[in-house]
């Protein structure tokens, strides 16, 4: 490859060359995880949160039919279970509620929110939902030596008939 | 090509960095999308608060940015220093503006973040290139070449520095303390991967109240092993740094860090594909390894000659 160069006169450029060549490499690393802490979630920056902390409880959910068989959710809707869990926070914390809190009001109309939009993806998918489904919520915790799963029904939610 | 000098100051044979460009475009390329099936923008994230960024889901516009993000690749791949300071921009900004979007639905990945700020500190590197330049060239030269690979692998080592950060600050210091409660992480993994597909051929994960990992009961039955496992994961991912002292430093933390994303992947069914990409291309850096066992072996021929000849 070619290197015909044409000289950059002045001091400045060979100031900065200096700066960039001795400050540059030492403070780029505690800058950029300066940077990516106090933006935390903000793309294309973060403060990669998974599994910040893992508490004794945690939980996942799915969705089911009527009769609680489970959907392929990632198959019809295009929507994995972890994402579907990620929405489900995100809905939860827009109305000032925690998955931690006890079930209320707020979980089962996030809950009928979020199958809904779920309905919506999965029928563009032409891999549409049952009449009737619901959000499954399991609770995992480690209880005498062995796991525990604790099964509970977030909301349900009735849509056209496919 | 020294090995023992700190990265920023090592030089780059210009083959290793044409290869480091074009396996890095490859990377690029698979990271963007085909289509986008979702154009929500109900959470926002980053610049979605500001930015309408749902028109790169209209399929004609998708299309022309692909084609456009062909031809950056290639310019970028070449190697010349205008090309690269159209190319970088482009590929930021097409990268940006999809991962923005999909991150903008209310559940936010990590799996592209790390391409898009390699994407971001080498636009930075060429675009003020001119500034900090001795002297013009149209071609990128020793000088372009070593900073695109160093601030590569300060984000990439950053990024592992910064996960480690967050979580000692999440528990005050104790996260590998915690480490045996990532078992209850992996039957829930283990679950969602299930209700994914309810198994798709080859998978073999379980429903509610199903088998339980093996690794999750071992790390739960054996907690000291567990926090020594989590300790060393997190020793690496922080001081996955010293990486830039050198060649063999990273290699030593590339070969590792590819090891822990080969067990979480393992044990937890989580990849991080990109981020094993990337520290294949600029922390591992085989083709460096290759130029300087094809160096040595030539040298080493050429020193048998010599004496051959000298004796004869």
């Amino acid at each position: 490859m070619g290197q015909a160069e044409t000289p950059v006169s002045g001091s400045r450029p060979r100031k900065a060359i200096a700066i960039f060549l001795l400050v540059g490499p030492i403070l780029a690393l505690p800058l950029f995880v300066t940077l990516t802490q106090s933006l935390e979630e903000s793309y294309p920056f973060s403060h990669f949160p998974m599994y910040k902390d893992p508490s004794p409880t945690e939980f996942y959910l799915f969705v089911a039919d009527e009769t609680g068989e489970p959907l392929p959710i990632a198959h019809m809707a295009g929507v994995s279970a972890a994402k579907v869990k990620k929405r489900w926070k995100s809905r939860l914390t827009e109305v000032g509620a925690d998955w931690k809190d006890e079930p209320s009001e707020a979980f089962e109309q996030t809950g009928r929110e979020l199958l809904a939009s779920l309905r919506e993806l999965a029928a563009a998918r032409k891999r549409p939902f049952p009449e009737t489904v619901q959000l499954v919520r399991a609770d995992i915790s480690y209880l005498d030596d062995q796991f525990r799963e604790d099964l509970y029904v977030v909301a349900t939610e009735k849509g056209a008939a496919p | 090509m020294k090995s023992a000098r700190p990265f920023h100051f090592q030089d780059h044979h210009f083959l290793e960095l044409l290869l480091a460009r074009l396996a890095f475009a490859v990377v690029v390329w698979i990271s963007l999308p085909a289509e986008i099936a979702e154009s929500l923008q109900s959470h926002p994230n980053g610049l979605a608060h500001w930015i309408d960024f749902r028109w790169i889901a209209d399929p004609d516009i998708l299309r022309s940015m692909r084609w456009g993000a062909l031809l950056a690749l290639g310019l970028y791949v070449l190697g010349s220093r205008p090309g690269m300071m159209l190319a970088l921009p482009f590929l930021f900004f097409f990268s940006l503006a999809d991962r923005t979007l999909a991150n903008s639905h209310g559940n936010i990945h990590h799996g592209y973040q790390i391409v898009t700020m390699v994407l971001l500190a080498q636009t930075l590197v060429v675009l003020l290139s001119p500034l900090v330049a001795r002297a013009w060239t149209w071609w990128a030269d020793h000088r372009l070449g070593r900073q695109l690979m160093f601030y590569s692998a300060v984000v990439i080592t950053g990024c592992y520095a910064t996960s480690a950060v967050t979580k000692l600050d999440a528990t005050d210091g104790k996260w590998a303390w915690q480490g045996p409660n990532i078992g209850i992480q992996l039957v829930k993994t283990d679950r969602q991967n299930y209700y994914n597909h309810l198994n798709r051929e080859g998978e073999n994960f379980a429903p509610a109240g199903g088998t339980i990992p093996a690794a999750a009961n071992g790390l739960m039955e054996h907690p000291m092993l567990a926090r020594a496992a989590m300790a060393c994961g997190l020793l690496l991912e922080l001081f996955a740094f010293l990486a830039l002292a050198g060649r063999f430093p990273a290699l030593l933390i590339g070969i590792s860090l590819i090891a822990m994303h080969r067990g979480i992947e393992h044990w937890m069914g989580l990849t991080f594909e990109f981020n094993e990409y990337l520290v294949l291309i600029f922390l591992i850096n085989l083709p460096y390894w290759f130029i300087r066992a094809k160096s040595a072996i030539e040298s080493k021929s050429a020193k048998s000659l010599g004496s051959r000849s000298e004796q004869g």
